[in-house]
């Protein structure tokens, strides 16, 4: 779903804004460009997606262009005005995703908190993979059983737990239970009970 | 200009998710405040020269034991004869949009005196920034002359917002008038219908909710 | 959801109960709007005046956690206990529930409790129906044979004595909404929903389910809708709005202990081999010949979940590797509760926190951060810092002395990756990249990376620890799974989806095509499919999960959008659809049609299971066809479902509450199936009926914020407009705590002593309630605040859930987080 702006609206915009006011809103886009928008967003790529937040599953379009130093970055977000749910329109927390995408609070270093330390410190994730692969390999040997007190097969760890999660995609929720469940964990749980 | 465009805020509909307050400040680029709760859910406090839209939130108890929850929507309303405008003493500092009507504040805002622009609206919307600029709702013009709905509206989820040209909106406003009137609220109103764009339906009397006018 | 967010439009009657939909699902407003524009009416059910409220044409006050009570009242006036009159849609109810099934004439309900209970455990053998010698369940019947509901051990007739103590006075006892507002209420739903062609819903959430009773307060409401008529129509339905926007396709995809993908269930130490797991794991014979039990379709499923695991690995003759699979111990729970249990106690050393919060979101919070200190190693994998893996520097910790290793890995946000998720609705929706995650800008090499990239990488590392290890524990499982992607820099999102969906395969095992739908998965191994419920969702002619075809109103004016993304099962918009008709085929509301008989064939939505209507058009019922609720094992709606605690719900007052004594006027104080675990330390429970803690308090969500706050606190634009934590209260409680507005306050619970801290927000919208002759005082606390943004400050205690117990329903465990006791305090 990669449109340019001009082709998606063609089909959008017009009729969003007839279909959600049908209140006259009758300015043509293709007519008045005396006004320039104050974000460039003819130049923009355009890309859909479904809001991360709550279950209503609203579609957003995702307005992306490259910065100064040739990096594509989100340039705006606001409703999906063809999707059937929300129409175009947000909550206060859709209204804001522009935010989960450009800020400077989001983690971009892989952190480690040795035993009793007080402060993180920065590892590389060429140094944290093997390291992390280390410990459930360590712990899974320690706590597998592959019978239990009734002498019943098991194959499992009691030793690693799972919290988590919502908030992935479909595709990795599949994933992260093979995962998981190959090690041998049954202590795999989400926010379906929290 | 024909009559320009305007907008419609129906407080029957509004649920004060305030959409309207984020997709404001996402599609003008406004920066945050710091705030603090204050005993309620409103905020920021005020309105500010990057809080362009604030939703205020007022409880009563009604005659009939019934509690009425209002929220109403501060912002600039888009004077038909904005007095703004004519507090100015510097040409193109505050202009009248030809296509919409929308009354904007160019950087020229900047060489006017803020206490006697703020004074001259009757709605106390003016704010000035940290650059001396004065700062309001602008209509989202830019977006209007585009094709595209002002972001406020476009955001809102429940249709409590809705815009066009002002011939329509006046009359989908009196025809919903008389809908709130029939449904249980005989003294709903439309507020300053004929010297303003932003016209906003309450259901309550409008003691009920916080109105920004300029005597407080 | 049963149905999904638009389907809400074509309500007659809008409960919102346990949910405040106005405020956590904002834009299911657009559609409750669209209901009252055309004359539905809003009523709200909450112990606050919320922003649903606001809008409502009725509210009603209730005390936290009597909603059994309220509904409870609701049946009673449905089968004619207040006004004489019988509410009920009958044809609905005679032919598509099991009112009219005979109960055994020793089930018995005494002293708030029914038969078959020791300990804390039902025998729910002892709920079972009467059988004749062929094992089909006895009905009562009238003198054509057909269901009847007048035999006195009928379910129908049990339900009418069980529900008739329900009286007005009785629930606004416990309750202490008033009578004439409960009789408003009921008036309101029932009286515009019952009839064959109208349809009322209901909009649910957290508000029922976090109770010591949360899976029995939406059964209450199951069975009212099953009495109403209103399951499979339009407008009807029974609609949790979830609150997370893949909770529906995580559970779907079973990140959790008791089931595996698609609801199968997961593995048991007694389930020897895969032939007894198909033989136990589903139910086998229905006790009615009409049903056609779907379940019973397992092992084609779990063959086909096997495949997808380990591939080719994976044989007729060897159980398909069953045995590859971790196994439960029958009878024991590992849920989150005893999680977190073994994690204090030692049990659980490594820990994965993945996109997950539980300093903040777990009932008991003080007793997590606590365990968390207690593991070897945690791996907390997020898009912005959190209480949890920030957990040995909070409130109260001291690093020096917590031995826990953590690991903080950086997450891609959803608009840095591709792929799917599933709303409340069962809309599994694609979503696509628009830019790479950020990298951190003083180095290059650090970067936040898509979590399917960086499973992949965990896996491949441990796989080679694996490999190099000859002597390993039990490797095979890791050695053998079907681990065969990303073989490029490009993470193939498409390449899950279709695993997921499914592969037919030739005599090796090589994929020969997706698979169409789950009508065709096979037993012997020709076919793999991650999760049968989401096969369809990806064909050999696209991606049906990324269709973007919105319907016309005019050809779709119930708005099913069937042509818009996919959703399970076999893109059926309307659950139980088939009961949306009549036994003839014919819609109870033609202009509402979901599915209609054509005389050949069905047309509208997917029909459910696709038999023909019950009866032919001369009338007669036909041979071979099957019940309308093809899910459940006897294909009637369950008005009488075995729960863990119960056939039918009671009012049961919460683990904590103000009163030492049930006001039903019984001796069972507390839903007698729920756990309590003894009391220690980090477990403190309020007397029942104490005046340490003598407010009743509920937790919540806002708008503006988004479960814990984890994103949406490090959004300036949300925080700006709810920055801090807060506990609202009657203007009552002020006066008497001398408390005024906007005050700083502490808000003590049996858990948290000290107290969190607060401003006060006095409002109206809370009122005391006056029950049993005492005045009830009720506040309530959001939940999304923390101490790790805005700004990191470990001195403000400022989580909801530290206040919560971590004790809950006997069904699924979810913690009571919804009605506990607290004291407020103004800070000094």
């Amino acid at each position: 779903m990669l449109l340019t702006r001009r082709e998606f609206l063609k089909t959008s915009a017009v009729t969003a804004g007839v279909a959600i006011t049908g209140m006259g809103f009758a300015l043509h886009p293709v007519e008045a460009h005396a006004v320039e928008l104050r974000k460039n967003l003819e130049e923009a790529t355009r890309t859909t997606t479904i809001c991360p937040y709550c279950a209503v599953g609203c579609g957003f379009v995702v307005d992306s262009a490259e910065d100064a130093s040739g990096k594509m970055v989100v340039i705006n977000i606001e409703g999906d005005s063809e999707h059937p749910i929300n129409q175009g329109t947000a909550c206060s927390k859709g209204s804001s995703l522009y935010q989960l995408a450009n800020n400077e609070n989001r983690l971009t270093t892989v952190r480690y908190r040795a035993a009793g330390a007080a402060e993180w410190q920065e590892l590389s994730w060429e140094e944290a993979i093997p390291m992390i692969a280390q410990r459930i390999k360590d712990t899974r040997d320690a706590t597998f059983k592959t019978v239990n007190a009734a002498g019943r097969t098991v194959n499992r760890t009691l030793g690693i737990g799972s919290l988590g999660s919502a908030a992935l995609d479909n595709e990795e929720c599949w994933l992260y239970q093979k995962f998981l469940r190959a090690l041998g964990l049954v202590y795999i749980e989400h926010q379906a009970r929290n | 200009m024909a009559n320009g465009k305007s907008y419609l805020c129906d407080t029957t509909k509004c649920i004060a998710c305030r959409s309207c307050q984020v997709a404001c400040k996402q599609w003008n680029e406004l920066d945050t405040l710091h705030t603090s709760n204050r005993g309620t859910y409103e905020n920021p406090h005020d309105l500010a020269w990057c809080c362009w839209t604030l939703i205020r939130f007022k409880e009563t108890e009604r005659p009939d034991g019934t509690l009425a929850w209002d929220f109403l929507r501060n912002s600039c309303r888009h004077c038909m004869d904005a007095p703004c405008k004519q507090a100015t003493e510097h040409e193109g500092s505050i202009t009248i949009d030809a296509e919409t009507g929308a009354v904007i504040f160019n950087e020229g805002t900047k060489d006017e005196s803020y206490s006697k622009i703020r004074l001259a609206c009757p709605f106390d919307n003016p704010r000035q920034g940290p650059d001396g600029q004065l700062y309001k709702c602008v209509m989202c013009y830019d977006r209007v002359h585009n094709g595209e709905l002002p972001a406020c509206v476009k955001a809102c989820p429940t249709d409590a917002l809705t815009f066009g040209d002002r011939d329509v909106i006046l009359a989908a406003a009196e025809a919903r008038l008389e809908e709130v009137k029939a449904d249980g609220f005989p003294n709903a109103t439309i507020l300053d219908k004929r010297d303003v764009r932003l016209l906003l339906l309450l259901a309550d009397p409008a003691s009920y909710y916080v109105l920004n006018t300029r005597d407080g | 959801m049963t149905n999904h967010w638009i389907d809400i439009g074509n309500s007659d009657v809008i409960l919102i109960m346990g949910s405040n939909a106005a405020e956590n699902h904002p834009i299911s407003f657009r559609w409750v709007n669209r209901a009252r524009e055309n004359g539905a009416k809003l009523i709200s059910v909450d112990p606050r005046f919320t922003r649903t409220s606001s809008k409502a044409d009725i509210y009603a006050p209730l005390r936290s956690g009597t909603d059994i009570a309220f509904l409870g009242g609701m049946i009673n006036y449905i089968l004619g206990g207040i006004d004489g009159t019988e509410h009920i849609q009958t044809e609905y109810v005679k032919e598509y529930t099991n009112a009219s099934f005979l109960l055994n004439t020793n089930f018995s309900f005494d002293d708030g409790v029914f038969s078959g209970l020791t300990g804390i455990t039902y025998d729910q053998g002892a709920w079972a129906f009467q059988t004749d010698e062929a094992g089909e369940i006895l009905k009562s019947v009238d003198g054509d044979g057909k269901w009847s509901l007048d035999d006195p051990n009928c379910v129908y007739q049990f339900l009418k004595t069980h529900y008739s103590r329900y009286t007005l006075e009785m629930v606004s006892g416990v309750t202490g909404t008033p009578q004439e507002k409960l009789l408003e209420v009921y008036q309101a739903y029932v009286n515009n929903c019952h009839q064959p062609d109208k349809a009322g819903t209901i909009m649910y959430a957290m508000g029922w389910t976090q109770h010591t009773v949360g899976a029995q307060n939406i059964r209450t409401m199951s069975i009212i809708q099953l009495l109403l008529g209103n399951i499979g129509v339009a407008g009807g339905g029974v609609n949790a709005l979830r609150g997370e926007s893949n909770v529906q396709g995580s559970t779907d995809h079973c990140l959790l202990f008791h089931i595996l993908p698609g609801y199968l269930k997961t593995p048991q130490d007694i389930w020897t081999d895969l032939a007894t797991y198909n033989e136990s794991a589903r139910p086998l014979t229905t006790g009615e010949s009409r049903s056609l039990n779907w379940w019973k379709k397992t092992p084609l499923y779990m063959a086909s979940f096997l495949k997808s695991m380990y591939g080719t690995a994976a044989n007729p003759d060897n159980d398909f590797r069953y045995d590859w699979l971790p196994k439960i111990d029958a009878g024991v729970n590992y849920a989150w509760q005893p999680l977190f249990d073994a994690m204090y106690n030692g049990t659980v050393k490594g820990m994965f926190a993945w996109g997950q919060n539980p300093a903040c979101s777990s009932g008991n919070a003080n007793k997590v951060r606590q365990a968390l200190a207690k593991l070897d190693w945690l791996v907390a994998v997020n898009i912005f810092p959190t209480e949890t893996a920030e957990f040995w520097r909070g409130p109260g910790m001291e690093p020096a002395s917590i031995n826990t290793e953590v690991f903080q890995l950086p997450a891609a946000a959803s608009v840095e990756k591709e792929g799917s998720i599933t709303n409340s609705g069962r809309w599994a929706q694609w979503r696509y990249k628009a830019v790479d995650p950020p990298v951190n800008p003083d180095d290059e090499n650090q970067k936040a990376k898509p979590d399917s990239e960086i499973m992949n990488e965990l896996f491949l590392a441990v796989k080679a620890l694996y490999e190099a290890d000859g002597a390993a524990t039990f490797p095979d499982p890791i050695l053998g799974l079907k681990w065969d992607y990303f073989d490029g820099p490009d993470i193939p999102s498409v390449m899950l989806a279709k695993e997921i969906n499914g592969y037919n395969l030739d005599e090796v095992g090589n994929p020969t095509g997706l698979v169409e739908k789950f009508t065709l998965l096979a037993e012997d191994g020709t076919t793999s499919s991650g999760n049968w419920l989401y096969c369809q969702s990806y064909n050999e002619d696209g991606n049906n999960m990324a269709r973007r075809i919105a319907s016309d109103p005019a050809t779709d004016p119930i708005g099913l959008n069937s042509e818009w993304a996919w959703c399970w099962p076999i893109n059926r918009r309307i659950i139980y659809n088939r009961a949306s008709v009549d036994v003839l085929g014919n819609p109870w509301n033609e202009s509402r049609r979901v599915i209609a008989w054509t005389g050949e064939g069905w047309e509208g939505d997917v029909p459910d299971g696709g038999a023909v209507p019950l009866k032919d058009a001369d009338g007669n019922y036909r041979e071979g066809t099957y019940l309308p609720f093809i899910m459940r094992q006897h294909g009637v709606g369950q008005i009488f479902g075995p729960m863990k605690d119960g056939p039918v719900p009671e009012h049961y007052e919460p683990l904590e509450s103000p009163f030492a004594v049930n006001p039903m006027g019984h001796s069972q104080r507390l839903n007698p199936a729920v756990y309590v675990p003894p009391a220690d330390e980090m477990n403190a429970v309020a007397s029942p009926g104490g005046t340490e803690y003598p407010i009743v308090c509920s937790s919540y969500r806002l708008t503006e914020h988004w479960q814990t706050g984890v994103m949406t606190r490090w959004a300036p634009w949300l925080s700006e407009l709810q920055p801090e934590m807060f506990v609202e209260m009657s203007e009552q409680l002020a006066a008497e705590k001398g408390i005024a507005n906007g005050d700083r306050v502490l808000v003590k619970s049996a858990r948290e002593t000290d107290g969190v801290q607060a401003v006060a927000i006095v409002t109206k919208r809370f009122k005391p309630f006056i029950i049993q002759g005492q005045t009830v005082h009720q506040v309530g606390v959001p939940w999304c605040f923390g101490w790790v943004a805005p700004a990191m400050d470990s001195t403000r205690v400022t989580s909801g859930n530290l206040l919560t117990p971590n004790v809950g329903d006997p069904n699924t465990r979810i913690p009571e987080s919804k009605a506990f006791m607290v004291d407020v305090v103004k800070e000094v």
